[in-house]
Protein backbone atom coordinates (compact mmCIF):
# COMPACT_ATOMS: atom_id res chain seq x y z
CA UNK A 1 0.00 0.00 0.00
CA UNK A 2 1.29 3.48 -1.12
CA UNK A 3 3.20 5.47 1.85
CA UNK A 4 1.45 8.89 2.40
CA UNK A 5 3.88 9.79 5.31
CA UNK A 6 7.35 8.56 5.46
CA UNK A 7 10.07 9.80 8.26
CA UNK A 8 13.68 8.73 7.79
CA UNK A 9 16.43 8.15 10.55
CA UNK A 10 14.97 11.87 11.99
CA UNK A 11 17.27 13.50 14.41
CA UNK A 12 15.97 16.53 16.09
CA UNK A 13 17.36 18.62 19.38
CA UNK A 14 16.58 22.01 20.94
CA UNK A 15 19.97 23.67 22.14
CA UNK A 16 21.54 19.87 23.67
CA UNK A 17 17.90 18.64 24.67
CA UNK A 18 17.44 15.44 22.46
CA UNK A 19 13.84 15.29 21.15
CA UNK A 20 14.61 12.79 19.18
CA UNK A 21 17.30 10.10 17.58
CA UNK A 22 16.78 8.03 14.43
CA UNK A 23 13.06 8.41 14.17
CA UNK A 24 11.64 6.00 11.66
CA UNK A 25 8.12 5.87 10.60
CA UNK A 26 5.54 5.39 7.90
CA UNK A 27 1.58 5.96 7.54
CA UNK A 28 -0.17 3.88 4.65
CA UNK A 29 -2.86 5.29 2.43
CA UNK A 30 -6.48 5.02 4.40
CA UNK A 31 -5.17 4.79 7.68
CA UNK A 32 -5.63 7.18 10.85
CA UNK A 33 -2.83 7.13 12.94
CA UNK A 34 -2.61 8.77 16.45
CA UNK A 35 0.76 10.07 17.53
CA UNK A 36 1.06 9.69 21.41
CA UNK A 37 3.26 11.01 24.17
CA UNK A 38 3.88 13.11 27.44
CA UNK A 39 4.04 16.67 27.45
CA UNK A 40 7.62 17.50 25.92
CA UNK A 41 8.11 14.34 23.62
CA UNK A 42 8.15 16.24 20.60
CA UNK A 43 4.33 15.55 19.28
CA UNK A 44 3.89 18.75 17.79
CA UNK A 45 7.48 18.87 16.66
CA UNK A 46 7.39 16.26 14.43
CA UNK A 47 4.21 17.63 13.11
CA UNK A 48 6.50 20.89 12.57
CA UNK A 49 8.82 18.90 10.78
CA UNK A 50 6.30 17.09 8.89
CA UNK A 51 5.16 20.46 6.95
CA UNK A 52 8.54 21.59 6.31
CA UNK A 53 8.02 24.24 9.31
CA UNK A 54 11.29 22.82 11.05
CA UNK A 55 14.77 21.80 10.11
CA UNK A 56 15.55 18.25 11.48
CA UNK A 57 19.39 18.34 12.62
CA UNK A 58 19.23 14.96 10.62
CA UNK A 59 16.83 12.77 8.20
CA UNK A 60 14.47 13.23 6.00
CA UNK A 61 9.83 13.36 5.96
CA UNK A 62 8.15 12.92 2.86
CA UNK A 63 4.71 13.41 2.12
CA UNK A 64 2.85 11.78 -0.78
CA UNK A 65 6.88 11.39 -1.95
CA UNK A 66 8.10 14.97 -1.57
CA UNK A 67 10.41 16.56 0.71
CA UNK A 68 8.76 18.36 3.76
CA UNK A 69 11.16 21.30 2.93
CA UNK A 70 10.28 21.59 -0.65
CA UNK A 71 6.61 21.06 -1.03
CA UNK A 72 5.08 21.45 -4.23
CA UNK A 73 2.64 23.77 -4.51
CA UNK A 74 0.06 20.51 -5.31
CA UNK A 75 0.94 19.15 -2.71
CA UNK A 76 0.05 21.39 -0.44
CA UNK A 77 -3.43 21.34 -1.40
CA UNK A 78 -3.72 17.73 -0.75
CA UNK A 79 -2.56 18.31 2.87
CA UNK A 80 -5.42 19.77 5.18
CA UNK A 81 -3.48 21.14 8.26
CA UNK A 82 -4.79 21.91 11.74
CA UNK A 83 -2.22 24.07 13.77
CA UNK A 84 -2.48 23.30 17.45
CA UNK A 85 -5.06 25.46 19.52
CA UNK A 86 -7.24 25.38 17.01
CA UNK A 87 -5.45 28.52 15.18
CA UNK A 88 -6.72 30.61 11.86
CA UNK A 89 -6.93 33.83 10.53
CA UNK A 90 -8.59 35.66 13.17
CA UNK A 91 -9.27 38.79 11.55
CA UNK A 92 -11.78 37.24 9.26
CA UNK A 93 -15.77 36.30 10.04
CA UNK A 94 -16.90 32.95 9.40
CA UNK A 95 -18.22 34.21 5.89
CA UNK A 96 -15.34 35.78 5.01
CA UNK A 97 -12.19 32.94 5.70
CA UNK A 98 -14.63 30.34 3.75
CA UNK A 99 -14.63 32.97 0.56
CA UNK A 100 -10.72 33.26 1.44
CA UNK A 101 -9.93 29.70 1.75
CA UNK A 102 -12.53 28.50 -1.90
CA UNK A 103 -9.82 30.03 -3.93
CA UNK A 104 -7.17 27.80 -3.38
CA UNK A 105 -8.57 24.83 -3.80
CA UNK A 106 -10.54 23.62 -7.01
CA UNK A 107 -12.91 20.89 -5.51
CA UNK A 108 -13.96 23.12 -2.50
CA UNK A 109 -16.67 21.90 -0.59
CA UNK A 110 -18.45 24.91 0.48
CA UNK A 111 -21.80 23.13 1.64
CA UNK A 112 -20.02 20.68 3.83
CA UNK A 113 -18.37 24.31 5.64
CA UNK A 114 -22.22 25.51 5.77
CA UNK A 115 -23.63 22.89 6.92
CA UNK A 116 -21.23 22.23 10.03
CA UNK A 117 -21.93 26.18 10.90
CA UNK A 118 -25.56 26.16 10.98
CA UNK A 119 -25.52 22.89 13.05
CA UNK A 120 -23.49 24.98 15.77
CA UNK A 121 -25.39 28.08 15.43
CA UNK A 122 -22.13 29.57 14.25
CA UNK A 123 -23.71 33.04 12.36
CA UNK A 124 -21.83 33.92 8.80
CA UNK A 125 -20.59 37.40 10.11
CA UNK A 126 -19.67 36.21 13.57
CA UNK A 127 -15.75 37.36 14.17
CA UNK A 128 -13.56 34.50 14.57
CA UNK A 129 -11.38 36.08 17.19
CA UNK A 130 -14.79 36.46 19.22
CA UNK A 131 -15.72 32.66 19.06
CA UNK A 132 -15.20 30.45 21.75
CA UNK A 133 -12.46 27.77 21.46
CA UNK A 134 -15.18 25.03 20.42
CA UNK A 135 -16.89 27.05 17.47
CA UNK A 136 -13.24 27.89 16.40
CA UNK A 137 -12.49 24.61 16.26
CA UNK A 138 -15.67 23.53 14.24
CA UNK A 139 -14.38 26.82 12.25
CA UNK A 140 -11.24 24.92 11.57
CA UNK A 141 -12.81 21.50 11.01
CA UNK A 142 -15.21 22.77 8.61
CA UNK A 143 -12.60 24.45 6.46
CA UNK A 144 -10.60 21.41 6.55
CA UNK A 145 -13.90 19.33 4.91
CA UNK A 146 -14.58 21.85 2.51
CA UNK A 147 -10.72 21.99 1.57
CA UNK A 148 -11.48 17.59 1.17
CA UNK A 149 -7.46 17.04 1.16
CA UNK A 150 -6.02 13.75 1.10
CA UNK A 151 -4.41 13.41 4.13
CA UNK A 152 -5.23 15.10 7.40
CA UNK A 153 -2.75 16.57 9.96
CA UNK A 154 -4.22 17.69 13.25
CA UNK A 155 -2.25 18.96 16.05
CA UNK A 156 -3.63 18.30 19.29
CA UNK A 157 -7.22 18.82 18.25
CA UNK A 158 -9.28 18.35 21.19
CA UNK A 159 -7.28 21.09 22.91
CA UNK A 160 -9.78 23.39 25.04
CA UNK A 161 -12.76 21.25 23.94
CA UNK A 162 -15.07 20.35 25.96
CA UNK A 163 -16.24 16.50 25.80
CA UNK A 164 -19.34 17.50 23.48
CA UNK A 165 -17.39 19.24 20.63
CA UNK A 166 -14.47 16.59 21.46
CA UNK A 167 -17.07 13.96 20.71
CA UNK A 168 -18.61 15.95 17.25
CA UNK A 169 -14.99 16.15 16.46
CA UNK A 170 -14.23 13.16 16.46
CA UNK A 171 -17.84 11.61 14.38
CA UNK A 172 -16.69 14.23 12.19
CA UNK A 173 -13.43 12.73 11.45
CA UNK A 174 -14.51 9.22 11.81
CA UNK A 175 -17.04 9.84 9.25
CA UNK A 176 -14.77 11.81 6.75
CA UNK A 177 -11.84 8.94 6.72
CA UNK A 178 -13.87 6.46 6.20
CA UNK A 179 -15.77 8.01 3.13
CA UNK A 180 -13.13 8.00 0.78
CA UNK A 181 -9.37 6.78 1.74
CA UNK A 182 -8.39 9.76 3.49
CA UNK A 183 -5.64 9.63 5.65
CA UNK A 184 -5.14 10.92 9.07
CA UNK A 185 -2.20 12.07 11.16
CA UNK A 186 -3.19 13.15 14.55
CA UNK A 187 -1.37 13.92 17.85
CA UNK A 188 -4.10 14.74 21.16
CA UNK A 189 -3.66 14.68 24.91
CA UNK A 190 -7.33 13.23 25.22
CA UNK A 191 -5.91 9.22 24.61
CA UNK A 192 -9.88 8.06 24.93
CA UNK A 193 -11.07 10.11 22.20
CA UNK A 194 -8.04 8.52 19.98
CA UNK A 195 -9.40 4.91 20.79
CA UNK A 196 -12.70 5.57 19.62
CA UNK A 197 -10.72 7.17 15.89
CA UNK A 198 -7.48 5.44 15.53
CA UNK A 199 -6.04 2.54 12.96
CA UNK A 200 -2.65 2.30 14.04
CA UNK A 201 -0.80 4.40 17.01
CA UNK A 202 2.68 5.68 17.88
CA UNK A 203 3.74 5.70 21.75
CA UNK A 204 6.49 8.09 21.81
CA UNK A 205 8.76 8.59 24.72
CA UNK A 206 11.90 11.23 25.40
CA UNK A 207 13.88 10.95 22.53
CA UNK A 208 12.44 7.46 20.67
CA UNK A 209 9.06 5.62 19.49
CA UNK A 210 8.32 3.13 22.16
CA UNK A 211 5.56 1.56 20.11
CA UNK A 212 3.63 1.42 16.67
CA UNK A 213 1.46 -0.99 17.14
CA UNK A 214 -2.18 -0.85 15.62
CA UNK A 215 -4.48 -0.06 17.67
CA UNK A 216 -6.91 -3.30 18.35
CA UNK A 217 -2.93 -5.15 18.99
CA UNK A 218 -2.89 -3.00 22.33
CA UNK A 219 -5.87 -3.01 23.06
CA UNK A 220 -6.31 -6.87 22.80
CA UNK A 221 -2.99 -7.64 24.10
CA UNK A 222 -1.62 -5.45 26.94
CA UNK A 223 -2.84 -6.23 30.10
CA UNK A 224 -2.07 -5.00 33.51
CA UNK A 225 -1.54 -7.68 35.88
CA UNK A 226 -2.10 -8.08 39.55
CA UNK A 227 0.18 -9.59 42.08
CA UNK A 228 0.73 -9.85 45.47
CA UNK A 229 4.61 -9.96 46.08
CA UNK A 230 6.87 -7.58 44.36
CA UNK A 231 8.79 -9.08 40.82
CA UNK A 232 12.05 -9.75 41.57
CA UNK A 233 14.31 -7.15 39.58
CA UNK A 234 13.79 -6.34 35.90
CA UNK A 235 11.68 -8.66 34.41
CA UNK A 236 11.95 -9.01 30.64
CA UNK A 237 8.85 -8.27 28.82
CA UNK A 238 6.93 -6.36 32.07
CA UNK A 239 6.73 -2.65 32.08
CA UNK A 240 6.36 -0.46 35.18
CA UNK A 241 6.41 -2.41 37.70
CA UNK A 242 5.63 -1.33 41.22
CA UNK A 243 3.36 -0.73 43.69
CA UNK A 244 -0.56 -0.53 43.93
CA UNK A 245 -2.28 -0.52 47.33
CA UNK A 246 -1.32 -3.89 49.34
CA UNK A 247 -0.45 -5.28 45.67
CA UNK A 248 1.76 -4.97 43.12
CA UNK A 249 1.29 -4.38 39.51
CA UNK A 250 3.10 -4.55 36.29
CA UNK A 251 1.86 -4.12 32.47
CA UNK A 252 2.94 -6.74 29.69
CA UNK A 253 2.01 -7.60 26.23
CA UNK A 254 2.30 -10.99 27.67
CA UNK A 255 -0.09 -13.85 28.00
CA UNK A 256 -0.86 -14.78 31.73
CA UNK A 257 0.89 -18.20 31.78
CA UNK A 258 3.91 -16.19 30.38
CA UNK A 259 3.73 -13.89 32.66
CA UNK A 260 3.31 -16.08 36.05
CA UNK A 261 6.06 -17.82 34.63
CA UNK A 262 8.05 -14.96 34.16
CA UNK A 263 7.55 -13.59 37.83
CA UNK A 264 7.77 -17.14 39.19
CA UNK A 265 4.20 -16.77 40.56
CA UNK A 266 1.34 -19.25 40.55
CA UNK A 267 -0.82 -18.70 37.53
CA UNK A 268 -3.39 -18.12 40.01
CA UNK A 269 -2.11 -15.54 42.00
CA UNK A 270 -2.23 -12.96 39.03
CA UNK A 271 -5.04 -11.23 37.98
CA UNK A 272 -5.25 -9.40 34.63
CA UNK A 273 -7.20 -6.96 33.41
CA UNK A 274 -7.90 -5.39 29.94
CA UNK A 275 -6.95 -1.91 29.34
CA UNK A 276 -8.42 0.98 27.41
CA UNK A 277 -5.82 2.71 25.25
CA UNK A 278 -5.45 5.75 28.06
CA UNK A 279 -4.77 3.15 30.77
CA UNK A 280 -2.56 1.15 28.17
CA UNK A 281 -0.50 4.77 27.59
CA UNK A 282 0.19 4.86 31.38
CA UNK A 283 1.30 1.09 31.51
CA UNK A 284 3.87 2.10 28.46
CA UNK A 285 5.25 5.43 29.32
CA UNK A 286 4.47 5.65 32.97
CA UNK A 287 2.71 7.88 35.41
CA UNK A 288 5.58 10.47 35.35
CA UNK B 1 -5.11 33.30 -5.56
CA UNK B 2 -3.56 36.42 -5.64
CA UNK B 3 -6.90 37.90 -5.62
CA UNK B 4 -7.49 36.16 -2.32
CA UNK B 5 -4.87 36.96 -1.16
CA UNK B 6 -5.08 40.86 -1.67
CA UNK B 7 -8.28 40.08 -0.07
CA UNK B 8 -7.02 38.36 3.24
CA UNK B 9 -4.63 41.46 3.38
CA UNK B 10 -7.22 43.79 2.81
CA UNK B 11 -9.63 42.35 5.49
CA UNK B 12 -6.48 42.46 7.96
CA UNK B 13 -5.27 46.16 7.58
CA UNK B 14 -8.40 47.79 6.52
CA UNK B 15 -8.14 49.68 9.85
CA UNK B 16 -4.77 50.72 9.56
CA UNK B 17 -4.82 51.45 6.22
CA UNK B 18 -8.17 53.84 6.55
CA UNK B 19 -5.85 54.85 9.94
CA UNK B 20 -3.09 56.17 8.08
CA UNK B 21 -5.05 57.49 4.82
CA UNK B 22 -6.83 59.91 7.66
CA UNK B 23 -3.51 60.68 9.10
CA UNK B 24 -2.58 61.80 5.76
CA UNK B 25 -5.73 63.58 5.14
CA UNK B 26 -5.38 65.44 8.40
CA UNK B 27 -2.12 66.39 7.46
CA UNK B 28 -3.18 67.87 3.75
CA UNK B 29 -5.97 69.62 5.29
CA UNK B 30 -3.44 71.31 7.99
CA UNK B 31 -1.22 72.01 5.39
CA UNK B 32 -3.58 73.99 3.33
CA UNK B 33 -4.50 75.98 6.54
CA UNK B 34 -0.76 76.24 7.34
CA UNK B 35 -0.08 77.21 4.05
CA UNK B 36 -3.18 80.01 3.80
CA UNK B 37 -2.69 81.69 6.78
CA UNK B 38 0.95 81.65 6.57
CA UNK B 39 0.05 84.18 2.98
CA UNK B 40 -2.40 86.02 4.92
CA UNK B 41 -0.23 86.51 8.15
CA UNK B 42 2.92 87.33 6.20
CA UNK B 43 1.87 88.05 2.80
CA UNK B 44 3.20 86.71 -0.22
CA UNK B 45 6.54 88.82 -0.76
CA UNK B 46 8.26 88.11 2.58
CA UNK B 47 6.72 84.17 2.34
CA UNK B 48 8.70 83.68 -1.37
CA UNK B 49 11.57 84.90 -0.23
CA UNK B 50 11.46 82.75 2.91
CA UNK B 51 11.18 79.89 0.50
CA UNK B 52 14.12 81.08 -2.06
CA UNK B 53 16.48 83.35 0.17
CA UNK B 54 16.50 80.84 3.27
CA UNK B 55 15.51 77.56 1.54
CA UNK B 56 12.68 76.95 3.78
CA UNK B 57 9.93 74.09 3.27
CA UNK B 58 6.67 75.51 2.61
CA UNK B 59 4.62 72.50 4.61
CA UNK B 60 4.62 71.89 7.90
CA UNK B 61 7.41 70.23 9.69
CA UNK B 62 5.58 66.53 11.19
CA UNK B 63 5.72 65.40 6.37
CA UNK B 64 9.05 64.32 7.80
CA UNK B 65 7.77 61.56 9.54
CA UNK B 66 4.51 60.88 8.68
CA UNK B 67 4.99 58.67 5.89
CA UNK B 68 7.56 56.42 8.10
CA UNK B 69 5.15 56.17 10.87
CA UNK B 70 2.25 55.51 8.64
CA UNK B 71 4.88 52.67 6.79
CA UNK B 72 5.82 50.83 10.14
CA UNK B 73 1.77 51.10 11.22
CA UNK B 74 1.15 49.08 7.87
CA UNK B 75 4.24 46.86 8.16
CA UNK B 76 2.78 46.21 11.89
CA UNK B 77 -0.58 45.91 10.95
CA UNK B 78 -0.23 43.24 8.38
CA UNK B 79 2.65 40.81 9.68
CA UNK B 80 2.16 40.84 13.42
CA UNK B 81 -0.95 39.03 13.15
CA UNK B 82 0.63 36.71 10.88
CA UNK B 83 3.49 35.82 13.78
CA UNK B 84 0.66 35.48 16.79
CA UNK B 85 0.46 32.29 16.98
CA UNK B 86 2.69 31.34 13.94
CA UNK B 87 -0.64 31.79 11.48
CA UNK B 88 2.47 32.16 8.73
CA UNK B 89 2.38 28.51 9.23
CA UNK B 90 -1.48 28.77 7.47
CA UNK B 91 -0.69 30.94 4.84
CA UNK B 92 2.98 29.60 3.92
CA UNK B 93 0.81 26.16 3.55
CA UNK B 94 -1.17 27.64 1.23
CA UNK B 95 -1.16 25.92 -2.66
CA UNK B 96 0.76 28.79 -3.91
CA UNK B 97 4.68 29.05 -4.25
CA UNK B 98 5.89 30.53 -0.91
CA UNK B 99 8.23 33.27 -2.66
CA UNK B 100 4.69 34.12 -4.39
CA UNK B 101 2.57 34.28 -1.46
CA UNK B 102 5.14 36.68 0.30
CA UNK B 103 5.57 38.81 -2.62
CA UNK B 104 2.06 39.11 -2.96
CA UNK B 105 1.96 40.65 0.52
CA UNK B 106 4.51 42.98 0.55
CA UNK B 107 3.62 44.09 -2.96
CA UNK B 108 -0.18 44.78 -1.56
CA UNK B 109 1.51 47.01 1.14
CA UNK B 110 4.15 48.68 -0.58
CA UNK B 111 1.42 49.25 -3.31
CA UNK B 112 -1.13 50.47 -0.23
CA UNK B 113 1.70 53.13 0.95
CA UNK B 114 2.77 54.56 -2.67
CA UNK B 115 -1.19 54.95 -3.62
CA UNK B 116 -1.60 57.01 0.33
CA UNK B 117 1.41 58.65 -0.68
CA UNK B 118 0.68 59.84 -4.45
CA UNK B 119 -2.85 60.67 -3.17
CA UNK B 120 -0.92 63.23 -0.40
CA UNK B 121 1.76 63.89 -2.71
CA UNK B 122 -1.51 65.31 -5.40
CA UNK B 123 -3.49 66.54 -2.89
CA UNK B 124 -0.45 69.01 -1.65
CA UNK B 125 0.58 69.97 -4.79
CA UNK B 126 -2.90 71.12 -6.01
CA UNK B 127 -3.03 73.30 -2.58
CA UNK B 128 0.30 74.52 -3.15
CA UNK B 129 -0.22 75.68 -6.77
CA UNK B 130 -2.32 78.57 -5.46
CA UNK B 131 0.34 80.05 -4.22
CA UNK B 132 3.44 78.98 -5.93
CA UNK B 133 4.56 78.08 -9.12
CA UNK B 134 5.14 74.52 -10.62
CA UNK B 135 9.25 75.10 -10.23
CA UNK B 136 9.23 75.89 -6.69
CA UNK B 137 6.78 72.78 -6.34
CA UNK B 138 8.75 70.14 -8.03
CA UNK B 139 11.87 71.20 -5.96
CA UNK B 140 9.52 70.49 -2.60
CA UNK B 141 8.68 67.16 -4.00
CA UNK B 142 12.31 66.27 -4.77
CA UNK B 143 12.83 67.05 -0.95
CA UNK B 144 10.20 65.42 0.24
CA UNK B 145 11.20 62.49 -1.77
CA UNK B 146 13.04 61.13 0.99
CA UNK B 147 10.91 60.78 3.29
CA UNK B 148 8.13 59.06 1.08
CA UNK B 149 10.67 56.28 0.49
CA UNK B 150 11.51 56.44 4.23
CA UNK B 151 7.70 55.11 4.49
CA UNK B 152 8.15 52.45 2.13
CA UNK B 153 11.32 51.56 3.21
CA UNK B 154 10.42 51.84 7.56
CA UNK B 155 7.08 49.17 6.07
CA UNK B 156 9.78 46.83 4.42
CA UNK B 157 11.96 46.69 7.53
CA UNK B 158 8.73 46.89 9.82
CA UNK B 159 8.03 43.66 8.03
CA UNK B 160 11.67 41.82 8.00
CA UNK B 161 11.66 42.61 11.47
CA UNK B 162 8.22 41.39 12.70
CA UNK B 163 8.27 37.99 10.46
CA UNK B 164 11.83 37.28 12.03
CA UNK B 165 11.47 34.24 14.21
CA UNK B 166 14.10 34.79 17.00
CA UNK B 167 13.52 37.91 19.72
CA UNK B 168 17.22 38.90 19.95
CA UNK B 169 17.38 38.93 15.87
CA UNK B 170 14.01 41.03 16.22
CA UNK B 171 16.03 43.55 18.23
CA UNK B 172 19.15 43.63 16.08
CA UNK B 173 16.64 44.06 12.74
CA UNK B 174 14.94 47.05 14.18
CA UNK B 175 18.54 48.58 15.04
CA UNK B 176 19.93 47.56 11.34
CA UNK B 177 16.77 49.14 10.21
CA UNK B 178 17.09 52.48 12.36
CA UNK B 179 20.30 52.88 10.91
CA UNK B 180 19.77 52.43 7.24
CA UNK B 181 16.16 54.41 7.53
CA UNK B 182 18.67 57.48 8.61
CA UNK B 183 19.65 57.72 5.13
CA UNK B 184 16.64 59.43 4.17
CA UNK B 185 16.71 61.87 6.64
CA UNK B 186 20.21 63.55 6.06
CA UNK B 187 19.85 67.27 6.22
CA UNK B 188 19.93 68.80 2.71
CA UNK B 189 19.48 71.71 0.48
CA UNK B 190 16.96 71.77 -2.16
CA UNK B 191 18.52 69.15 -4.56
CA UNK B 192 21.00 68.09 -2.71
CA UNK B 193 19.39 64.64 -2.12
CA UNK B 194 19.26 63.81 -6.04
CA UNK B 195 22.26 62.35 -6.10
CA UNK B 196 21.27 59.73 -3.22
CA UNK B 197 18.34 58.65 -5.11
CA UNK B 198 19.44 55.54 -6.47
CA UNK B 199 21.00 54.81 -3.45
CA UNK B 200 17.56 54.76 -1.62
CA UNK B 201 16.36 53.01 -4.51
CA UNK B 202 18.76 50.43 -3.61
CA UNK B 203 17.87 50.42 -0.46
CA UNK B 204 14.46 49.64 -0.84
CA UNK B 205 14.90 46.66 -3.30
CA UNK B 206 17.53 45.22 -0.31
CA UNK B 207 14.06 46.39 2.16
CA UNK B 208 11.79 43.78 0.05
CA UNK B 209 14.63 40.85 0.03
CA UNK B 210 14.75 41.17 3.37
CA UNK B 211 11.37 39.50 4.78
CA UNK B 212 11.95 36.20 2.41
CA UNK B 213 15.10 35.89 4.41
CA UNK B 214 13.52 35.97 7.89
CA UNK B 215 10.48 33.30 6.73
CA UNK B 216 13.37 30.96 5.25
CA UNK B 217 14.52 30.98 9.08
CA UNK B 218 11.18 30.61 10.00
CA UNK B 219 10.72 28.06 7.51
CA UNK B 220 13.70 26.16 9.50
CA UNK B 221 12.05 26.77 12.85
CA UNK B 222 14.52 29.03 13.96
CA UNK B 223 14.68 29.97 17.64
Amino acid sequence: MENIIQCEHVTHYYGDRLIYEDLNFEVQRGKILGLLGKNGTGKTTIINILNGYLKPRAGVCRLFGEEMSRLSPATKARVGLLLEGHVQHTYFNAEQIERFYSRFFPHWRRDAYHALLEKLHVAPTQKISTMSCGQRSQVALGLLFAQDPELLVLDDFSMGLDPGYRRLFVEYLKEYAAAGQKTVFLTSHIIQDMEMLIDDCIILDYGRILLHEPTRHILDHFRRYRFPSPAIGEVEGMWHAGPAGDHWEAYSFLPEEEVARRLAHAAGELTSERLSLEDAFIGLTGKY
Amino acid sequence: MIQAILYKEWIKTRRAVLLAAALLAGYVAYAAIHTGQLFRVDGAVATWANMILKDAFPLPAALRWLPLLTGVLAGIAQFVPEMTNKRLKLTLHLPMPERRVLSVMLLYGAGTLVALYAATILAAWGILARYYPAEFLAGFLWRALPWFVAGVVGYLFAAWTCVEPAWTRRASNALVATGALAACYLDAPAGGYLPMLPYLALLTGAGFCLPFYSAARFKEGAQ
